[in-house]
């Protein structure tokens, strides 16, 4: 009997982003190449834009564990504004790799989660993924990186996995995808992390079901203390044409029109999803509104 | 307009709906419409996931949440209570309140129907919102008896053996017109007639009895369209007569919107996803045209345009 051997796999994203195709993928090589692989989900009710976690279990044996893996030796952060909300390094020791889509350096990705302790890749995958599918689904291109890190198939066979299972549901859009996974693989970044660093105290775990009030009540509106603006893919853009009719503010789904003295002055950052609907309503013979790319704050 | 601006708005940013989501547009327009302060029941929905994930809310009103087989059953007991405080005279403020019920497809067309034909009956004061985004949404886009016919589901997936969900769906304004209520409104988020919405709310507010408001909410994620279409969707809707805008008063049918030019079904079927492995079908097209077509005239002849 060979040696026991598993390597645990933990994506958090967000709903819409592709994670649970991109957890899949290595998971059906592995099967292919008559190893032992496991991809799961686990999410509440569907929505876009809402935190999602998924896992891939790849092992020398038969798997016979089925619940999520408690203690992942990888964790792949999808959407790095869940870094601020979500546990990442939850149950994770120091030799676990933590794979980040980001713009920035890995070493302060590091510093910021860990106080520069912890190994760290980084991909700018939103923006591979915008150039290459004109998209923001960053999974593809967080796959190749996820291989460049572990060598856990080689890069041939995953893009001979993709090719098979996006061809066949959006032909159109495949080599765009292929392209993000060698991007991917090509430009992740690696920080080693340091013995010497101190980490910073983690957060402390939110609550769990079991530890809340059982009945209560809530002051009102308390979601304004919520951010969605991390969200924002795309942001409005106010010119001078604005003619005041309120339309925007009417048809608003997040109360992000910011209104002052019956006059419209700008978008309110914290809660913009970037949804567009206020360039759309905005009436055809004035457009004051535009949509740019980028999820940068909106201006005020 | 500028009145509006004043009004407290019912809902705050910062609420988890998908981003371009319609049903914080309509609650927003529904309960600014309110000339009296309003206390909410909201059944389990997409609205009521998505605006109460503890430990946060997105609501500015008393909201009260209960299970979609019984949001109006409750909106009539929470009626019957204050009602009973008010003759005690035990309310800290002696001011009259608007009982607003809120609930999905499936918690009105569906599960809620006993409940909301009961409270009907009995002509409780409560004014009744159906958000309409025809289907489980919220659970993961399965049918409901007001998905469309020949929508693509998942669970009237299309493939070879079926071209999404075979029947058409149910009339439900057309079952509530039936229990004789004294204000029915079909609306929608529209930028055709942006007033429609919050002026049928207005006025079932001020109903002497039971109002309800069957209003369509474009589902981005499970009708398949991108988030700035949401209110350009909603239009399409009322062009081509799919969702057409009328109000019933005290039995009196009137048409609050004509199109100029009535737009072909096709539009409104290629504008989404779910719909688009009928676009090469010609004869289901024409079927849908024509049971379209043939609702659109018994419509007008309620509405005595004919």
């Amino acid at each position: 009997m060979p040696e026991k051997q598993t390597l645990e796999i933990r994506w958090h994203g967000r709903g819409g982003q592709g994670i649970v195709t991109a957890a899949k993928m290595p998971a059906e090589v592995i099967i292919k190449q008559n190893g032992h692989a496991l991809a799961s989900q686990e999410y509440g009710p569907e929505r876009s834009g809402a935190p999602i976690k998924c896992y891939t279990t790849i092992s020398n044996t038969e798997i016979k564990m089925y619940s999520q893996p408690e203690h992942p030796d990888i964790v792949i952060v999808v959407d790095s504004t869940l870094l601020k909300t979500e546990p990442i390094l939850e149950g994770t020791n120091e030799n676990a790799i933590i794979i980040v889509n980001s713009s920035h350096e890995p070493e302060n990705i590091a510093r910021a989660i860990s106080g520069g302790k912890r190994k760290v890749w980084t991909v700018d995958a939103t923006a591979i993924a915008l150039q290459e599918l004109g998209k923001n689904f960053p999974n593809t291109t967080l796959l190749g990186a996820l291989i460049r890190a572990t060598e856990l198939v080689s890069l041939e066979n995953i893009l001979e996995k993709v090719a098979e299972g996006l061809g066949k549901k959006n032909a159109a859009l495949l080599e765009g995808n292929l392209q993000a996974v060698r991007r991917g693989y090509n430009e992740a970044r690696f920080y080693q992390g340091s013995e010497d660093a101190v980490p910073s105290t983690p957060a402390p775990p939110q609550k769990a079901w079991y530890e809340i009030e059982e009945a209560g009540t809530l002051p009102a509106g308390t979601a304004k203390k919520y951010s969605t603006g991390d969200w924002r893919i795309t942001h409005p853009v106010l010119n001078e044409q604005c003619v005041h009719c309120m339309l925007c503010w009417l048809f608003c789904p997040d109360n992000a029109i910011v209104v002052k003295n019956e006059k419209v002055i700008g978008f309110d950052p914290e809660h913009c999803k970037g949804c567009g609907i206020c360039a759309e309503v905005c009436p055809p013979k004035i457009r004051a509104i535009a949509m740019e790319e980028g999820g940068e704050p909106c201006e005020k | 307009m500028k009145k509006l601006l004043q009004v407290q708005e019912a809902l705050t940013g910062g609420h988890r709906l998908c981003a371009g989501c319609s049903e914080s547009i309509i609650a927003k327009q529904v309960v600014m419409a309110s000339p009296r302060p309003v206390v909410a029941i909201l059944a389990t929905s997409c609205l009521e996931v998505a605006t109460t994930i503890y430990p946060y809310t997105a609501w500015m009103i008393p909201l009260l949440h209960v299970a979609f087989e019984n949001v109006d059953a409750v909106a009539s007991g929470v009626e019957a209570a204050y009602l009973a405080l008010k003759k005690q005279s035990t309310l800290p403020h002696n001011e009259d309140l608007e009982i607003l019920a809120l609930g999905g497809d499936g918690g009105t067309y569906d599960i809620g129907l006993q409940s909301l034909s009961g409270a009907l009956e009995r002509k409780a004061r409560i004014r009744r919102i159906c958000f309409c985004n025809e289907g489980y949404m919220n659970t993961g886009i399965q049918r409901s008896s007001a998905t469309p016919f020949g929508a693509h589901t998942t669970t009237t997936p299309r493939g070879n053996a079926s071209f999404g969900k075979i029947e058409w769906r149910k009339d439900l304004t057309g079952i509530v017109a039936a229990h004789h209520i004294p204000y029915i409104g079909q609306a929608a988020p529209v930028t055709l007639k942006p007033h429609d919405l919050r002026i049928k709310a207005a006025k079932g507010f001020e109903a002497d009895g039971p109002a309800f408001l069957n209003v369509l909410a474009p589902c981005s994620r499970g009708w398949g369209f991108e988030p700035k279409d949401t209110i350009a969707i909603a239009n399409l809707a009322v062009e081509t007569c799919y969702w057409p805008l009328f109000e019933i008063v005290e039995g009196k049918w009137n048409l609050t919107y004509e199109p100029k030019i009535k737009k072909p079904i096709r539009d409104w079927l290629a504008a989404q996803k779910r719909f688009e492995h009928l676009l090469t079908d010609e004869p289901l097209i024409e079927y849908i045209q024509k049971r379209i077509d043939e609702e659109w005239e018994a419509l007008l002849k309620k509405c005595d345009r004919k």
